[in-house]
């Protein structure tokens, strides 16, 4: 039987046999209950359209209302600016967060800190520098009439190359959490490849099988099972995101699909670079429960591609933001949200997949050898010489 | 049971039919500084039953694996039919190793037609076989209840049946028998020999040298990786020479003198048991009888154990 039928019995049984396991039902069940939880629960407790700042005055100068409220549009919301009577009402306002800041006096700006938000900082940035340049005309003896017309304005608008937009920011929330997806999926599968080579080395059931089937077609299958029930999960996981995205009213993109396509393709792509890798740790040993033992490095390596995500999310067009995508080990995480975010290059995502796909040809060549070489040595230490030699 | 085990006839899923000689010529195998096989050679006979027998560590398991294809010699070729044996001839060889094994959470039947599909059976082949196969060796109650949570008599019965769900024409049995009890013992030689008889070629490795000398034709004792005694199993304990046992009641232990006596016990009180290995058979009995009783008197051909005792023997 020539290798192409072999590969499709190997995967179709993967594909039936974890299929019908618990473990895989139970991991489906948490990630898309994490994924609709992702979605529905900050929608339930933000706030919902246009902000309002609840703004507090305690002695302030009189006109302040109009100008907080002009601040406060540049910030994209709107402000409630009301009089409080004494520092103590202010500041047990401030901590049962019925008020966002108080302006003390005509020079002091007083926020709840540490956990005040982060419009409503700039919001406070915006009054207290009014507040300043007031006192400063003050001194200057410019009339306390004139001055409120002369500094109380709308602030110019500051515009961005890359377009705020709730386009923008939707796609925002569509990175971090793809990226958490995809990190959580490729651990997950290559640990599945990694036990699923262990279940027939330990078993022993390997030797009866490789008596029909050559050693790179049970790879093959294999992966190629794992992978797809790995992208059917994904799809689920894709459609119930979007569906509970639509029922909390959220904002979705039309570029929605190209991004999800965007991180199906990165999945795909780190799938094929790891799971080789999976496999012959898994070969170099012959206990079931060293699995996670035995994959740890190679997802000590993802999780690292994973923070460097955050740190390319953080700060896309960084230098992290500008190598990364052509390090194959760390790129399938990383450049989904370069490109996503806005930042790639037209050239660097044909260039970073090829750069991938070369990668991955030659590590799977070598893990492939070295499952061969390992899948019926029995016994023995685990050593990287044992799991690298040619 | 009456169902048939005529191996492939239900449509050869095979490329192709030619039983032949199985041949291992000048087979070495080495790990690190150990030898494992030092220019084995031997042929089996197509629908022959073939015991594989030796010490532990002569390289019996190494020498099966080379034949299944699961490892390579570092010298030597196994032939098959005359031509050298290929990856796709191998779907056409059953295989037990050592080290039993199952997909422990795989239910039988799954499991059986799987291996059977890998073995190039069609979907609807497969179901036969695993059916087939599965009341032949009683266990078609067990047929959808996962490997592991079968008892192990009936997890090397299971184990026999993946080795044979193809209908191979050469089957590789290691150790084939151990585990087994009394009556899987009696199933199993049953099983072989039925098989043997539709014409499929059996080789088996074993330590139970009272059953190879019972179901096998020839054998190959192999020690230190090469063989040291070959042959039909009659032929080789008609070389061997025969010895003479007589016991005889009523007489002093010394009625033997002045015979070359091998071996002298007493059996019971009043009885003595002597062994000669070269003596006239004529002039013991005619000694014996002049002294006392003959209560036993044969001419024995030496057991297999014997003639592996010498072969590999200090």
């Amino acid at each position: 039987m020539s290798a192409a039928p072999t590969v499709r019995l190997v995967a179709g049984r993967e594909l039936r046999e974890r299929g019908r396991s618990k473990a895989f039902w139970i991991t489906t069940a948490v990630l898309l209950l994490g994924i609709v939880a992702a979605i529905v629960i900050p929608a339930t407790l933000s706030h919902h359209g246009v902000r309002t700042f609840q703004v507090g005055t305690l002695g302030a100068p009189g006109g302040l209302a109009s100008s907080v409220t002009a601040d406060a549009a540049a910030l994209g919301g709107g402000a409630h600016v009301r009089a409080i009577g004494s520092v103590t009402q202010a500041r047990s306002a401030l901590d049962a967060q019925t008020l966002d800041l108080v302006i003390e006096g005509e020079t002091a700006v007083l926020v709840r800190g540490q956990n005040t938000d982060q419009s409503v900082a700039g919001l406070a940035h915006l009054v207290a520098r009014d507040l300043a340049v007031q006192a400063r005309l003050r001194a200057a003896g410019l009339p306390a009439g004139r001055i409120p017309g002369l500094v109380w304005t709308t602030p110019a608008p500051v515009r961005s190359l890359i377009p705020v937009s709730p386009d923008n920011q939707a796609s925002k929330a569509t990175v971090v959490l793809g990226t958490i997806i995809l990190y959580l999926t490729l651990a997950n599968y290559g640990g599945w490849v990694t036990s699923g080579v262990l279940e027939e080395k330990s078993s022993r059931v390997v030797e009866v099988i490789l008596s029909a089937v050559r050693p790179p077609a049970l790879l093959a299958g294999k992966v190629i099972g794992i992978g797809l029930l790995g992208l059917g999960q994904f799809a689920a996981v894709a459609v119930a995101g979007t569906i509970a995205a639509i029922c909390v009213g959220r904002h979705l993109p039309p570029s929605t699909p190209e991004a999800i396509g965007m991180i199906v393709l990165w999945f795909l792509l780190g799938y094929a670079f790891y799971c080789s890798a999976f496999a012959a740790a898994g070969a170099a040993s012959s206990r079931q429960e060293e699995a996670p033992t035995v994959a740890a490095p190679l997802t000590v390596v993802i999780l690292l591609g994973f923070l460097v995500s955050l740190g390319v999310q953080s700060n896309p067009d960084g230098v992290l933001a500008r190598i990364t995508p052509f390090v194959p080990p760390l790129a399938p995480l990383v450049m989904p949200a370069r490109v996503l975010l806005g930042h790639a290059q037209p050239w660097e995502l044909p260039a970073s997949v090829a750069v991938m796909l070369i990668a991955t040809y030659g590590l799977v060549r070598l893990a492939a050898k070295a499952y061969s070489r390992n899948i019926l040595r029995f016994g023995g230490r685990v050593t990287v010489r044992g799991v690298l030699r040619p | 049971m009456s169902v048939s085990l005529v191996p492939g006839r239900s449509g050869a899923p095979h490329g192709r039919q030619r039983p032949g000689l199985l041949e291992l010529a000048g087979l070495r195998r080495r790990y690190g500084r150990t030898v494992a096989l030092d220019g084995l050679s031997f042929a089996v006979e197509p629908g022959q039953i073939f015991g594989f027998l030796g010490p532990n560590g002569a390289g019996k398991t190494t020498a099966m694996r080379i034949v299944m294809g699961i490892e390579p010699p570092d010298e030597g070729t196994v032939r098959w039919g005359g031509r050298l044996l290929t990856h796709a001839d191998r779907l056409a060889f059953g295989y037990l190793p050592e080290q039993r094994g199952l997909y422990p959470k795989m239910r039988v039947r799954d499991q059986l037609a799987y291996l059977a599909r890998l073995h190039g059976l069609s979907a609807g082949q497969a179901a036969a076989a695993c059916d087939r196969w599965l009341r032949r060796l009683g266990i078609g109650i067990k047929a959808y209840e996962r490997v592991e949570a079968l008892s192990h008599g009936n997890q090397q019965r299971v184990q026999l049946a993946a080795a044979l769900v193809h209908d191979p024409q050469v089957l590789v049995l290691d150790e084939p028998f151990s585990g087994l009890d009394p009556l899987g013992i009696k199933d199993m030689a049953e099983v072989l020999r039925e098989l043997a008889h539709a014409g499929v070629t059996v080789v088996f490795s074993s330590h139970q040298l009272d059953l190879v000398e019972d179901i096998c034709e020839q054998v190959a004792i192999i020690d230190r990786g090469r063989v040291v005694l070959a042959g039909a199993v009659r032929a080789l304990k008609q070389r061997g020479s025969p010895r003479l046992v007589l016991e005889v009641e009523g007489t002093g232990s010394d009625w033997h003198a002045g015979l070359p006596a091998a071996a002298v016990e007493r059996v019971d009180p009043g009885r003595i048991r002597v062994t000669f290995h070269h003596a006239d058979p004529q002039i013991v009995l005619d000694r014996a009888r002049a002294t006392g009783t003959v209560r036993r008197f044969a001419i024995e051909e030496p057991s297999l154990s014997e003639l592996f005792l010498q072969a590999v023997g200090p």
